[in-house]
């Protein structure tokens, strides 16, 4: 998924807007599939970019980025709903969306499937957004959130078990 | 239903809504420091520099206060040559006028 481009250190804050573009996609797609909050998930996206802004000196290669973008934007998204659960917040986002209109099946089940993602508890949300959304291995989910394999591989095992018993209480699929 | 295969297009990537980009480059650019603000030089010279202006603070500090010293030393000494060339002055003059007085009455 991520390209491989040589960034040297000097050339680096240069290639910053497009390095933005590159990988924008990714990073508000783990946030916003984590939070389920559109406004959220494009603040903590911004502190991501801007902290990577800041670390430039450190970033080595493109493919480099993309694993540090991962990492930092796990760990803001699950601090982010620590601290929520100290101040609950409810923005627009978080409402029900009006039922679409008929025909689209599909639809219908992918926002159901992303609920039922988001009412995983944190760090196994966030295994199974890294599994499913960026297609990574356990050992790969656990270099981004700081964990053994054997712990990801389990909370991403366990977090599909889960997402079948809601599907399964919900009626939906199968 | 493949139900990982629904997962992975339940959970795509997502494009962040239009001029992400440019809201993240003008926040960038909020907290880019002015030219002028730049650090000069590495950090060691800094703090060499901080030091020497210390110590040359320090040192001139203390010479400037032993000058004014010597200076009030000076003044004390010239006002006490001038006390004891008037207080001369006046013997002698006195002395003189015994002498006057002593050969008026003989």
């Amino acid at each position: 998924m991520a390209q491989t481009v040589d960034l040297p250190a000097e050339r680096w804050r240069a290639d910053f807007p497009a390095l933005i573009e590159r990988h924008q996609a990714m990073v508000f797609g783990i946030a916003v599939h984590f939070l389920r909050n559109r406004t959220q998930a494009e603040d903590i996206a911004q502190d991501v970019f801007l902290e990577l802004y800041k670390n430039a000196g450190r970033i080595e290669s493109d493919s480099h980025a993309v694993h540090w973008l991962r990492k930092v934007t796990a760990r803001k998204c699950i601090d982010h709903i620590r601290w929520r659960r100290l101040r609950p917040w409810h923005g627009l986002d978080e409402i029900a969306e009006p039922a679409a209109p008929g025909g689209q099946k599909d639809l219908l089940l992918s926002r159901g499937l992303q609920r039922m993602v988001a009412s995983l508890p944190g760090r196994m949300r966030m295994a199974v957004v890294l599994r499913f959304q960026e297609d990574l291995a356990p050992a790969e989910i656990a270099a981004v959130m700081d964990t053994t394999t054997a712990s990801a591989k389990s909370m991403v095992h366990r977090g599909l078990e889960l997402l079948r018993e809601k599907m399964q209480r919900a009626g939906v699929g199968g | 239903m493949d139900f990982e295969q629904e997962l992975k297009r339940a959970l795509g990537r997502q494009q962040p809504p239009a001029g992400f980009a440019q809201r993240v480059m003008a926040r960038v650019e909020r907290r880019r420091p002015s030219p002028a603000s730049y650090r000069i030089g590495p950090r060691w010279a800094q703090w060499a520099v901080a030091a020497s202006l210390i110590v040359a603070s320090a040192t001139g500090t203390s010479w400037y206060r032993q000058r004014q010293e010597r200076a009030r030393a000076e003044e004390a000494r010239q006002q006490i040559l001038l006390a004891m060339r008037v207080t001369a002055e006046k013997i002698g003059h006195v002395q003189q006028t015994i002498k006057r007085i002593s050969l008026e009455e003989n």
